[in-house]
């Protein structure tokens, strides 16, 4: 059966939200950050981000059922929303400050990743990563 | 020496100069040793040539020769110009009836295969950014998209707190 009619009969879906660290320092200085995972990496690789390593900040695991929404506080000053439309296709609102950034409708199959990032200090950049793992 | 210069000595000594040309080429000749030499080599072929070849002596007149091709010409273009002649309807009916099959193969294809289904997520996407410097890339074959947003790099925005921990 295709993943997409599996996903839609399960009726609900799993997503991990991940706050990462974007740099071309081979280690991080903050001692608190793990590398990021393998399948994340190879992802971040394909698209078109030019830092050399990847760190995981924070991670958080949300099920949502089918039409429910539901917040991730990824960090103190970024968040996201998703909202589940069929099961199939996902609404995520992505807030930085507390402001409404970007939102984003789209099919969202298992093993798809959403990310949004920008500028950090010192060349760096962060990351928020949105990945369907169930 | 260039080709053209050489060209008007071969024409001189066939005589096919106008006379200012060939008062010019004499000219020429009398300042210019290499053209001298050139003409004299050209003298010499031309020369030997001559005695080499049997002029051909055609059974016929030179002008009933050229009228028989002339006939043959005009008896092969005949029958092209009559096909050209074919109707309009003929034309699209030899353009109508191989896109017609086509059509219908394509019709065919797409019932037995049924609508595509929506394997990619770009196709469904929408995006509004409150960012107008933000772009979305999207990569089909890691199933990936970015959203890379244009604010400045900010402590406030980007900080990684020390409070964060790997869950």
């Amino acid at each position: 059966m295709p993943a997409f009619a599996a996903d839609a009969k399960k009726g609900s879906a799993k997503f991990e939200v991940q706050l990462l660290w974007g740099t071309d320092l081979d280690k991080s200085p903050d001692a608190t950050h793990k590398p990021v995972e393998a399948d994340v990496e190879k992802k971040l690789k394909s698209l078109p981000l030019r830092f050399k390593s990847y760190f995981l900040v924070n991670k958080q695991a949300v099920d949502i059922a089918t039409s429910e929404l539901k917040k991730v506080q990824i960090s103190d000053k970024c968040a996201v929303e998703i909202q589940s439309i069929d099961n199939l296709k996902f609404e995520t609102t992505f807030y930085g400050k507390g402001k409404q950034t970007n939102k984003r409708t789209q099919a969202f199959p298992l093993g798809e990743m959403l990310v949004h990032g920008g500028n950090a200090p010192g060349s760096n950049a962060w990351l928020v990563v949105v990945k369907r793992v169930h | 020496m260039d080709h053209k210069n050489e060209l008007k000595l071969q024409a001189a000594l066939d005589g096919e100069l106008s006379e200012a040309e060939a008062r010019e080429v004499a000219l020429w000749l009398a300042r210019d040793q290499d053209a001298v030499l050139l003409q004299t080599e050209l003298r010499n072929t031309r020369q030997a040539l001559s005695g080499a070849q049997a002029p051909m002596m055609l059974p016929e007149s030179r002008e009933f020769f050229w009228s028989k091709i002339q006939r043959e010409i005009a008896r092969e273009e005949k029958p092209a110009a009559a096909e050209v002649k074919t109707s309009w309807f003929a034309r699209w009916q030899r353009m109508l009836i191989p896109a017609g099959a086509i059509a219908a193969l394509a019709i065919a294809v797409m019932v037995t295969i049924g609508p595509p289904a929506a394997s990619s997520s770009a196709d469904m996407a929408e995006s509004s950014h409150n960012d107008a410097g933000a772009f979305t890339y999207h990569d089909y074959d890691a199933h990936a998209t970015l959203v890379w947003l244009s604010y400045p790099a900010e402590d406030d925005l980007a900080e990684a707190t020390p409070a964060d921990t790997v869950q």
